[in-house]
């Protein structure tokens, strides 16, 4: 999903989370209400902010994905713990479990919370801004995960990035003005993103397909820097 | 020295109190929410005064209730949850001035209240004192893993299923009888301090919930016995010197780490 600034693609997320109800309709994920799915979704939010130096290791926050699928209380089993240190090796950062959450960069943590949403082995995985603080060679390990997740599930992926996205997913909605202009394959036309971000867009090439937009408008609302940045 | 011992008992046990439920307050941050509530007691204590009900429990009933408000408020209220703390505390206060005005008797008794009164703490208040060390740390080391996940991510947790909203109300009566049961110890003026300083600086040199708690016990207790000796030595309030030592502390190891 892609759109700019305030055009609803978190709100989107949220909805499907159940943290927020719908002022008109419904909502229904994996045939249930969101509520009701949640033992079903896995969540990695756009960012972490952190009471500084609070006592906890990157391992515990991998294990807290385990929360609300077993009894509170209860110690991870010996299965529990394989699978998590399992994602955290293939997200390259088991090295660093026993490290202080405020002792990790940005990126560090971020694979961090996709390896927590892993763990939960979700049947829809909800993702905002996954690889926002990522290098490029975590963002190839988030993607490849992704890839092999989304063969058997699903994945909603929320982006400014056109062209990490057109990589690496299987259908693009585009989200501005409260409308999805467009929805179904991976390549954006020009004229949906141009009526999603409310600015002329020009498509440009380096090394892979990338969409900047030229110059504002009269019609733009946007500040410069959601206008000159990646669609 | 005899006259030492039942001080000496009280900073122990009010170390584990203070140590445990100072970690859980600077991590869910909730340490504002402790001020607050430690002042709204004081409507409590006013109004035991007012009706000539044991302080204790008066006390303990109004501050729960302060507790649930504040959350019930900053939960369904669209305005800033600083905002909403700093209306109850106030609230608390003038409740409790009013009732001792309105009791028209003595009110010498209260300045243990403000102040503390660490040398003449009832021995009902110390066995409360124990029991809710007791509770505090057993509820803290069967949920350490959840407690510690909620203060990482509520969202998450929420998301995940976690019945968020009864953990954190719980969170806030550990708090909140907390805020109580120390009030004898430092004076509510001065408990927001005790409540903070151990566990800000405990979270700082640990990477468990757990070690946090206990390392924050130990600060205490060392704060509390340089105080007493400090009040003893020099004819102090205890209160204010066993906050001083540990305020001093807390920005001595604040600068050197900014170097």
């Amino acid at each position: 999903m892609i759109g700019p600034n305030g055009a609803g693609k978190s709100t989107v997320l949220r909805l499907l989370l159940g943290l927020l109800d719908p002022l008109e309709g419904t909502v229904e994920v994996l045939g249930r209400p969101p509520r009701q799915a949640r033992s079903g979704i896995g969540y990695v939010p756009q960012s972490l902010v952190l009471e500084r130096d609070l006592p906890g290791t990157l391992e515990d926050l991998v294990l807290a994905g385990f929360l609300g699928l077993r009894r509170p209380a209860s110690p991870p089993t010996a299965a529990e713990l394989e699978r998590a240190h399992g994602w955290m090796e293939r997200l390259g950062v088991v090295q660093l479990r026993a490290r202080k959450l405020s002792e990790l960069s940005g990126g560090q943590l971020q694979l961090g919370l996709v390896a927590r949403a892993l763990v939960r082995e979700p049947r829809l995985l909800l993702l905002d801004e996954p690889t926002a603080n990522a290098d490029a060679r975590a963002q190839g390990a988030v993607f490849a995960l992704l890839d092999e997740f989304c063969r058997e599930r699903t994945a909603v992926v929320v982006s400014h990035d056109v062209g990490v996205l057109a990589r690496n997913v299987r259908s693009i909605a585009c989200v501005g003005a409260g409308t999805i202009v467009h929805h179904g394959t991976r390549e954006v036309p020009q004229d949906a993103l141009e009526a999603a971000y409310g600015c002329p867009v020009e498509l440009i090439a380096h090394g892979h397909p990338h969409r900047v937009l030229s110059e504002h408008g009269p019609d733009c609302h946007h500040d410069h820097a959601s206008c000159g940045g990646h669609a | 020295m005899s006259l030492l011992v039942w001080p000496l008992v009280a900073i122990v046990l009010a170390s584990i109190a203070a140590g445990v439920a100072g970690t859980l307050a600077v991590s869910h941050r909730m340490v504002s929410i402790g001020g607050g509530l430690a002042h709204a007691a004081y409507g409590g204590v006013g109004l035991a005064f007012l009706l000539g009900w044991a302080p204790l429990w008066v006390t303990i009933a109004f501050t729960l209730v302060a507790a649930l408000l504040m959350t019930w408020l900053v939960e369904r209220s669209p305005e800033r949850s600083d905002t909403l703390i700093g209306v109850v505390w106030a609230l608390g206060m003038a409740f409790g001035i009013l009732c001792v005005d309105l009791s028209r008797t003595y009110a010498g008794d209260l300045n243990a209240v403000l102040f503390g009164s660490l040398l003449a703490i009832p021995r009902t208040d110390l066995l409360a004192l124990g029991v809710l060390d007791v509770a505090l740390v057993s509820l803290s080391w069967i949920y350490r893993r959840e407690l510690l996940a909620l203060a990482v991510d509520p969202e998450f947790a929420e998301v995940a299923g976690f019945p968020v909203r009864i953990f954190r109300a719980g969170l806030l009566c550990a708090v909140a009888l907390s805020v109580v049961l120390l009030m004898r110890v430092t004076g509510l003026v001065l408990l927001v301090a005790f409540l903070s300083i151990p566990g800000a600086l405990a979270v700082r040199w640990t990477r468990s919930l757990v070690r946090a708690m206990a390392v924050a016990t130990g600060l205490t207790l060392a704060f509390g016995l340089a105080g007493l000796a400090l009040s003893w030595w020099k004819d102090l309030s205890p209160g204010a010197c066993i906050i001083s030592v540990a305020g001093a502390t807390y920005l001595a190891v604040t600068l050197a780490r900014r170097r």
